[in-house]
């Protein structure tokens, strides 16, 4: 539409009320960004939700306290590069016992040094007769059976001379999952392992039946419950509880080399297959900041520390089959790798 | 004005649904950049990367495969645990293992899965009187299976160790060959000689260390003697055609690594022995028919699934880089390949 005089009409500043001229559009430029941004959070959020709900519900755990020496404390972060002791427990809650109630038929003491990378093992016999940290002795995987993780830790450090920064728990299923989730798990079986009497409780739904397993030698790569059964069979080897032990701790090696292409992407699919089935007083923030420096970590650099006799000896106690303790040395073997506190 | 509204709900309402997508699309974004595991095809719906000579027979997943011109072929039903299938020396045939749960049989059956004949019977009906059965070597002359066999003590029910026997193929009593070391798990991976003697895998536990030895016995129940050093932890021993080298696994089970070796055979001991470079978790060597190049399973790359590998020359003084003859399966690595 043109004018009588042939110049184009002009349209007036304020006619159309949706121009909002140069100001207007900035302002609706920023606000269209914003809702872009605000939009692209909630995905991320919603994405990460299992692992903020697993924050709140099994990281940053206060240790509940069991005698009046020991409140209930979050475990305070370390220095950064200083060393650090975990305790890092593994439950057999295959539905005989009460879910608060349960022994831990895996406990390892690991120290981590990030300025040398090297890492500390040392298992710790569940057989072992100690004085409880809550009063009285008893076989160790007791003592989280009486008072959860506070008692396994103080029990621990009274009876190691070790101080303990944090714990993490794991239960069977919890690491049958993580293996799954992982895809699946290279392991060197250093010996063909056979048990006529290993629990049919994950496998075949029975809490109290048996069933027969065979685990064959060498390197394989296998799948949760059958990398379980390389690490949680106990009778038909020589050593005992103590090769459950040592093959926990190539499985902890194993497993930290499977770990080694994670990324955050992958925090959310590893926390639901967790689920329920770890806690931690490690905070999320610091089992973020563990994984670059796990990454670090080479197999040459983890020391592996083993309770062989004479460190104990075999005997009977409350009608039970137990490891009663040589202190001296098992002080000895835990000084290789553990400060004494 | 009129006019100016539904257009401004228009394209508020496609900017909402923008910002939506958006979300969606972040959310998206972070699944497709978790680690993707490889979940093993099914080697019958891929293709060997490497032409090998021969026919190859291997297992994955329960199921065994024939590989011949880079094709795969299943010679067993799928939903079966089968497993370390063995050439029956100057027969058409193999035999391999097929597992259940609690117990094991040893199957001679046709090389294309077809006319299947038990050979052990290690079921029965109470759960502590079955038996597993695996490592199955038909000797030289192909008469006699030998093979691992789970002992169980009367008088300690916990002790439960393989033993190797022998047994004609044809059928008839097993024969103990070895005395396994108690709660070792015991004497596994037998090679039985052109001399009539067995080489095995003999596991021991002493103080507080566990580990293999290469073991040459002459005769059933005879003493045998070690071929390598308890340090070494070697086991998986693959005998050449000629007899005269010997390729193994030596492990070390506390870093989680290992070695695939070769070393002379003399038949009465080894030379010394070299690591061919065949890349971490190496696992049951096996001999091409010519006796001069080796098959192995590994991992692809440091970790995962296991791959069929190929080592040209491993005998030669510098050996080629090994050749993946397959991508993206699960093989079963506790199962060595036959090649004929």
């Amino acid at each position: 539409m043109s004018t009588a005089s042939g110049q184009p009409r002009r349209r007036r500043a304020g006619v159309r009320p949706d121009d909002a001229g140069p100001r207007g559009r900035r302002w609706a430029a920023i606000l269209i960004a914003l809702g872009f941004a605000v939009s692209g959070l909630l995905g991320a959020f919603f994405y990460f939700l299992p692992v903020l709900t697993t924050a709140l519900h099994d990281t940053g755990q206060a240790r509940p306290a069991t005698d009046p020496k020991r409140p209930g404390v979050v475990a305070p972060a370390p220095a950064a590069g200083r060393p650090f002791t975990v305790l890092l427990l593994g439950s057999d809650n295959d539905r005989k016992f009460v879910a608060s109630h349960i022994l831990t038929q895996t406990m390892i003491l690991v120290r981590v040094v990030p300025t040398t990378h090297q890492v500390y093992m040392l298992s710790i016999p569940r057989d072992l007769w100690v004085p409880l940290s809550t009063g009285g002795s008893a076989k160790i995987d007791a003592a989280y059976e009486i008072g959860g993780p506070a008692s396994a830790i103080s029990t621990v450090e009274q009876d190691f001379h070790v101080h303990v920064d944090y714990y993490a728990w794991v239960g069977l299923n919890g690491l049958v999952d993580l293996i799954d989730r992982l895809g699946g798990i290279n392991l060197i079986a250093q010996m063909p392992v056979l048990d006529d009497f290993y629990p049919a409780d994950l496998a075949g739904g029975d809490p109290y039946g048996y069933r027969r397993i065979v685990v064959l030698p060498g390197p394989q790569f296998d799948q949760g419950l059958h990398a379980l059964e390389y690490v949680r069979s106990r009778h038909g080897d020589l050593l005992g509880d103590i090769a459950r032990s040592i093959r926990q701790q190539e499985l902890l090696v194993d497993l930290r080399a499977a770990g080694h292409h994670l990324s955050v992407a992958d925090l959310p699919g590893l926390v639901s297959a967790l689920n329920g089935q770890f806690h931690t007083d490690l905070g999320l923030g610091q089992i973020s900041a563990l994984l670059p420096l796990a990454q670090g970590i080479t197999s040459a650099n983890v020391h592996n520390l083993i309770m062989l006799p004479p460190d104990f000896s075999y005997g009977t106690a409350a009608s039970e089959s137990v490891l009663f303790p040589n202190w001296p040395q098992i002080q000895a073997l835990v000084a290789r790798g553990f400060p004494s506190s | 004005m009129i006019r100016g509204a539904p257009r401004r709900l228009a394209a508020l309402t496609i900017l909402a649904v923008c910002m939506a997508g958006f979300g969606l699309g972040v959310w998206r974004l972070l699944g497709a950049l978790q680690t993707r595991y490889p979940t093993g095809v099914r080697p019958d719906q891929s293709h060997a990367l490497v032409d090998l000579p021969g026919t190859v027979f291997l297992a994955q997943g329960g199921v065994l495969y024939r590989l011949h011109n880079q094709s795969f072929r299943a010679i067993t039903g799928f939903g079966g645990r089968w497993t370390q299938p063995t050439p029956v020396p100057g027969a058409p045939t193999l035999v391999a293992v097929t597992q259940t749960i609690n117990f094991s049989n040893l199957v001679e059956m046709a090389a294309n899965g077809g006319a299947r004949r038990l050979l052990t019977h290690n079921a029965a009906p109470a759960q502590a009187n079955n038996h597993w059965a695996f490592y199955p070597a038909v000797a030289p002359g192909g008469r006699t299976v030998f093979y691992a066999y789970d002992l169980h003590d009367p008088n300690a029910s916990y002790n439960v160790t393989f033993a190797i026997m022998s047994q004609p193929l044809a059928g008839g009593a097993p024969t103990q060959w070895t005395t396994p070391n108690p709660y070792t798990g015991g004497d596994v991976q037998p090679v039985p000689l052109p001399s009539g003697g067995l080489l095995y895998s003999k596991f021991a536990i002493t103080n507080g260390a566990t580990y293999a030895q290469l073991w040459l016995q002459s005769g059933p129940g005879q003493a045998g003697s070690p071929l390598t050093p308890a340090t070494a932890d070697c086991q998986e021993p693959a005998l050449s055609p000629s007899g005269r080298e010997l390729a193994m696994i030596c492990v070390n089970a506390r870093t989680q690594h290992d070695t695939l070796e070769v070393a002379p055979f003399t038949g009465h001991g080894i030379g010394p022995r070299t690591i061919v470079p065949a890349g971490p978790l190496a696992a049951s060597p096996t001999w091409s028919p010519s006796g001069r190049q080796l098959l192995y399973l590994a991992p692809s790359g440091k970790l995962g699934p296991f791959q069929l590998w190929w080592l040209r020359n491993p005998l030669a003084r510098h050996p080629a880089a090994p050749a993946q003859v397959t991508t993206g399966l699960d093989l079963t690595a506790t199962s060595a390949v036959t090649w004929r």
